[in-house]
């Protein structure tokens, strides 16, 4: 990779920030924050998440207007009312979430709203991609013009991205977790593709939580902690545990994990399962995965997206048809049942909260009553009880702490944190055996996090068996009993929190070794 | 964690009542006041006197046998808002009513006048033969949905058309009486009409029949498991799904129920109102369409959809008062609904939306996705 | 039967059978690829029918008709812009009501300015005149059905190859495209998302209109209650199974105009048209059933996800 530069040697910053604020409601997501990014330097920005990164980023592209503070590009004050103003002066945004058109083919993609033309509005498409090729050549991004976007993979797509970007003399690149996404080879090609774009003399901004990409590839180091600059280091100078120190709050404790105890009987267990890909693609998305829960234990498991932890859940739920393997629950086969059927044994709380996890026109009660309604307290030949409808959703709103006005309240009115609690709660009060749960913190605010991780351990505690699927290694490292490790549908290796890092779960995920 | 745990101890669900009000007084009030606004513009455009025009409207809904008629009209028109409203709720959206009501009243009429038997079993058998016909129809377009993938909301819409054509056909050919000048069958017999009721002026048993379906309808939605079941679908087909429930099953029985509902109407219709199955009638009243708006009102609140079919019912009749009154066409009656339903489905009412909510947009999958969309913001 | 098929005139009806269903169907496209769902379409032809005629009767001309139609098409697709992309109502039921208002305003007009009711047919209404192509119009057996249309027609036809060239080739295509597949991708490069999709709502309530104009200034001279006959879904679907492309929704378009012509050719070897009528809209479900594969997964369906074991 490329050397690492001094940023103090720029005469004069890209990017400026002072004091850049931004509130939402009572919670500080961005608390003064100031940042410079110097010319020619490759600047992450890192941080757990929740720690305001993504905001920060909005504010910076034009999405969101900060409540105080200025921002300052190449010298100039600028007040960004979208990503527009943002783009005219040379920023370029690579969201997590691609902006592709994807039945439209790569270069219609790039050039839009910035066509070349022949004459009158007719667009001049042969110099359009020899423009892209040319691009492409230089910074190594080599993808075909011609191709529909829904062709690519994901990282192709993040190419067409930075494409768009560069064609638009974007000067400033800022990637939004760009790695998130992508595949070890996919995620190597891309660092040096930015040390390229660097040495061509642009300027990246790039978010991210893991270290070893910081280390890798960038200059300088920003460090988020609950919305506020912790940090701002040299790479050269610094060291990945200074940084995660950084991180984590140099004067919090880390958290301690959870206290573990021997898993009793087999309750779930997954034999050689095989799932297809739901994209139409070949292959299987899931191949020969075996797991076993025990009561009483949380199993972890870890991926980068796409890895085939989404089909081993929709498979065990019954969204997804299995191509062989079996699923038992307590040593009854459940994989020929339909979800209704399954759902009689299983808990489930989805990654989707507002798409399949709860209806946000519905109130508060209803949402909780689901799954309830033809249990014999609830339900008499067919009549809803619906006294004690409202006295089960009062119940659960007062023991998860759901912060509302009434249950009568649309689930939508609810923050991330307290949807999720309605989820948790309803789920939970169901006293089944098993528990599937998927990135449960995800977009929760922190004081909820660890509310709804002391609510898994009890359920653990109280014997329930939990397939954990999380993103944030520290999630799992906390709360698993054993961690799965899945890489390209496969089950790449079993450990034990206590005996790993989150270095050697970072290499199992990659798919670098197996156990 | 303090702030995590305080929580608003909750009171019962907002009454019915409350709810009716509230939507009454905002949205439909203010809904009515710019369509009549509209009204005067259009009454004014063509040449008359609005006031005079708008009068002989009003006293025509309310006076003489202005009150008998409406309630007459209100049973066809609140029966097919229900036939919509009832998959709707589920997310389901059938434009089949006209047919299930031309097909329901074919065969209702084919027994009212040829089954054996005694007259009032016979009238029985003919609206219950009817229902059955719709929801035989309506069970077509549910198979043609979960068995061939054909969407709902167009299969329903073109066989309107077919149900015309074998309507037509069986009519012209072999169920018609050769000696009417029009494409007809027989008069229902005297016997085998729908009786009225001596009170309210002569009206018949179908508007109690009517009430207590809207009833029985209403009590299902609050207080049945399979009401809230479909609510939740309706809401969110996902959720339902997630949530354990047979969602395609779910659904193809309500479009059935609706179809029933429709074909009842088209039933009754003829044995109860028309008395005479002439080609082209049952489609020429509109009241598949008319119903449609009235249940766009307030989908999913049976009460509300039996309010508003007798304001439309009034209205039609009102304009065949004026008409007569005034020489300005009936038809402005027409133009009216449809004033009204556009004004209340672009929210062009100046309430605060803590005061009326706004209205929801179907889910995803009732509404057709467009190419490769989906995706807006 | 085969050799009544292929006759010159029955090309020709085929042919007068799909221009008003060819423009509308046009319009439509354009509207879905802006992303609105464009259910109005009836109610535009119908209003276009009527506004025709009564221009023409009023001012002795069928170019202001025609006109006359295109704009009473556009102010009717308006009613829908403002409510789905303005308001976000949900464009089906909004559709449906405004199909309702233009079947009772056309009616209430027809009666308010003609004192007729039903149908309207004067001399004084001046049709459109068919166009000769000389040459080319004498070509056998096709030369009449493709070479003498009304300039609505010639219109029809071309306008697939344009709207190809527009789409496929031109910035305005291009964005109208991206607008309907990703607004907030396209809201975010600086595209109005709400400009173009008024824009392209407008263009199909104009192609309506003067599919309605086509109805009832060429095919016959007259006006009649609710003449657009369901020419107006037909259209939808075709766009629908044209998948919003020109070429393929011309073809669709071509089955539909085969099956109506047939339709009345049945009628003449005396099958009853009740049935005949019936064929168009028999043949669509027909053409749905057999595309189902691809449809379902350009209607997103699958919203609801799967049972699986059942």
């Amino acid at each position: 990779m490329g050397g690492h530069r001094d940023a103090s040697e720029s005469v004069e910053p890209v990017l400026r920030l002072e004091g850049l604020t931004k509130r939402f409601g009572s919670v500080t997501a961005n608390d003064s924050i100031d940042l410079t990014v110097g010319r020619q330097e490759i600047h992450a920005i890192v941080g757990e998440n929740g720690a305001g990164k993504s905001t920060l980023m909005s504010m910076l592209y034009g999405i969101l207007q900060p409540d105080a503070g200025e921002i300052w590009v190449k010298g100039e004050r600028q007040h960004f009312k979208n990503p527009l103003d943002a783009m005219d002066v040379g920023l370029g945004m690579v969201f997590q979430e691609f902006q592709l058109f994807d039945s439209l083919s790569v270069v219609e993609n790039v050039i839009y709203r910035r066509e070349p033309r022949r004459w009158g509005p007719i667009i001049d498409i042969d110099g359009a991609c020899a423009e892209i090729d040319e691009l492409a050549r230089n910074y190594g991004l080599s993808v075909d013009p011609l191709a529909r976007v829904e062709q690519l993979s994901v990282g192709q797509r993040q190419r067409v991205e930075v494409l768009k970007a560069l064609y638009r003399h974007a000067d400033v690149l800022i990637l939004d977790e760009p790695t998130a996404v992508l595949t070890p080879q996919e995620t190597s090609d891309l660092l040096g593709m930015l040390t390229r774009l660097r040495d061509g003399g642009r300027t990246i901004v790039f978010i991210t939580h893991k270290l070893n990409e910081v280390m890798d590839v960038a200059d300088h180091a920003t460090v988020l902690h609950r919305g506020k600059v912790v940090a701002s280091r040299l790479v050269a100078e610094t060291s990945p545990t200074e940084l995660s120190a950084d991180m984590t709050g140099r004067n919090i404790v880390p958290t301690a994990r959870a206290e573990r105890r021997q898993p009793g009987r087999t309750v779930l267990n997954v034999s050689e399962l095989c799932v297809g890909r739901t994209d139409d693609g070949d292959g299987l998305a899931t191949d020969r995965v075996s797991l076993a829960i025990g009561a009483g234990e949380i199993l972890g498991v870890a991926a980068i997206a796409g890895n085939g932890q989404e089909e081993l859940v929709r498979a065990i739920v019954g969204l997804a048809p299995i191509v062989s393997g079996t699923i038992g629950i307590e040593g009854t086969p459940i994989h020929g049942l339909s979800t209704r059927q399954r759902r009689e044994h299983l808990a489930y709380v989805p990654e989707d909260r507002k798409g399949i996890g709860s209806a946000g026109s519905a109130s508060i009660q209803e949402n909780l009553l689901m799954g309830f309604q033809r249990e014999p307290r609830l339900c008499s030949r067919g009549w809803l009880n619906r006294g004690e409808a409202l006295r089960h959703a009062n119940d659960l709103i007062d023991r998860y702490g759901i912060v509302t006005q009434s249950a009568a309240a649309k689930a939508s009115s609810l923050s991330g944190g307290n949807l999720q609690k309605v989820l948790l709660g309803r789920e939970l009060a169901r006293s089944l055996p098993v528990l599937i749960v998927e990135q449960p913190t995800r977009g929760v605010d922190i004081g909820a996090i660890e509310f709804i991780h002391q609510q898994l351990l009890r359920y653990r505690d109280g014997g329930g068996a939990v397939l954990l699927v999380s993103a944030e290694l520290s999630e799992l490292l906390k709360l698993s009993t054993r961690i799965a490790v899945m890489s390209k549908g496969r089950l790449a290796a079993v450990v034990e929190p206590d005996a790993t890092s989150e270095t050697e779960l970072g290499l199992y995920m990659s798919g670098a070794t197996t156990s | 964690m303090s702030e995590h745990t305080i929580s608003v101890r909750t009171t019962q669900l907002e009454p019915v009542w409350v709810r009716i009000v509230r939507v009454v007084g905002g949205r439909v009030s203010s809904a009515i006041l710019i369509s009549l606004l509209l009204g005067v513009a259009v009454v004014a455009f063509s040449g008359s006197g609005p006031i005079e025009v708008f009068s002989a409207l009003l006293t025509g809904a309310v006076t003489e046998s202005g009150p008998r008629n409406t309630l007459a009209r209100a049973v066809p028109i609140g029966g097919m808002a229900l036939a919509f409203s009832i998959p709707y709720r589920a997310g389901v959206v059938n434009l089949g009513g006209q047919g299930q009501m031309v097909l329901g009243g074919l065969v209702g009429s084919i027994v009212a006048i040829y089954a054996p038997g005694p007259d009032p079993l016979v009238l029985v058998v003919a609206i219950v033969a009817g229902a059955a016909t719709g929801a035989a129809w309506a069970a077509l377009a549910a198979l043609g949905q979960w068995k061939l993938m054909l969407p709902i909301l167009i299969t329903t819409l073109l066989s309107n058309y077919i149900a015309d054509a074998i309507s037509g056909y069986l009519i012209r050919y072999h169920v018609g009486d050769p000696g009417a000048s029009a494409i007809a069958m027989k008069p229902i017999p005297l016997d085998r009409r729908v009786p009225t009721l001596p009170i309210l002026g002569g009206v018949t048993v179908s508007v109690v029949v009517l009430v207590i379906v809207v009833i029985v309808i209403s009590i299902h939605d609050r207080r049945r498991v399979a009401g809230y079941e479909s609510l939740m679908t309706g809401y969110n087909p996902s959720f339902a799904w997630y949530g354990g429930l047979a969602v395609d099953r779910q659904r193809s029985t309500l479009l059935i129920v609706g179809g029933a509902i429709g074909g009842a109407v088209g039933a009754n219709l003829i044995v109860g109102q028309l008395f005479v199955n002439i080609h082209g009638d049952i489609t020429g009243t509109a009241f598949a369409w008319t119903g449609l708006m009235v249940a766009l009102i307030a989908p999913r609140n049976p009460i509300a959809i039996a309010i508003a079919a007798l304001g439309f019912a009034g209205l039609q009749v009102g304009g065949l008062a004026m008409q007569r009154e005034t020489g300005v066409p009936g038809s402005l009656a027409l133009v009216l609904q449809g004033i009204i339903i556009v004004v209340f489905m672009t929210r062009l009412v100046f309430v605060r939306s803590t005061w009326a909510p706004r209205r929801r947009a179907p889910n995803a999958d009732t509404t057709l996705g467009t190419i490769g969309g989906g995706k807006d913001a | 039967m085969l050799d009544q098929i292929l006759t010159e005139a029955f090309l020709e009806a085929v042919i007068r059978a799909m221009i008003p269903i060819l423009l509308a169907a046009m319009g439509g496209l354009i509207a879905e690829r802006s992303g609105v769902f464009q259910i109005s379409l009836e109610g535009s032809i119908l209003a276009g029918a009527f506004g025709a005629v009564a221009a023409s009767y009023a001012t002795g001309s069928s170019l202001v008709g025609v006109l006359a139609g295109g704009l009473a098409g556009i102010l009717i697709s308006l009613i829908l812009a403002f409510g789905a992309v303005s308001r976000k109502a949900d464009p089906i039921v909004l559709g449906i009501a405004i199909n309702l208002f233009a079947l009772g305003f056309t009616g209430f007009l027809l009666t308010q300015i003609f004192d007729i009711r039903g149908s309207f047919s004067d001399p004084a209404i001046v049709g459109l005149p068919d166009w000769r192509i000389p040459g080319l119009s004498s070509i056998p057996g096709v030369g009449s059905a493709f070479f003498e249309l009304t300039a609505l027609g010639y219109i029809a036809f071309l306008s697939v190859p344009v709207l190809w060239f527009v789409l496929f080739r031109t910035t305005v295509g291009l964005r109208l495209r991206g607008v309907g597949e990703h607004p907030t991708a396209a809201r975010t490069l600086g595209v109005s998302v709400v400009r173009y999709r008024y824009g392209a709502v407008g263009f199909s309530g104009l192609m309506a209109g003067l599919g309605g104009a086509q109805l009832s200034l060429s095919n016959v001279v007259l006006f009649t209650d609710g003449m657009s006959a369901g020419r107006g879904w037909i259209a939808i679907v075709g766009v629908m199974l044209g998948r919003a492309h020109p070429v393929a929704v011309l073809g669709v378009v071509g089955l539909f105009g085969f099956s109506e012509a047939y339709g009345f050719r049945l009628q003449g070897n005396g099958l009853p048209s009740q049935i005949t009528d019936a064929l168009p809209f028999a043949v669509t479900i027909v053409a749905l059933a057999v595309s189902r594969k691809r449809f379902a997964k350009l209607l997103n369906l699958a919203a609801t996800p799967p049972e699986v074991g059942e």
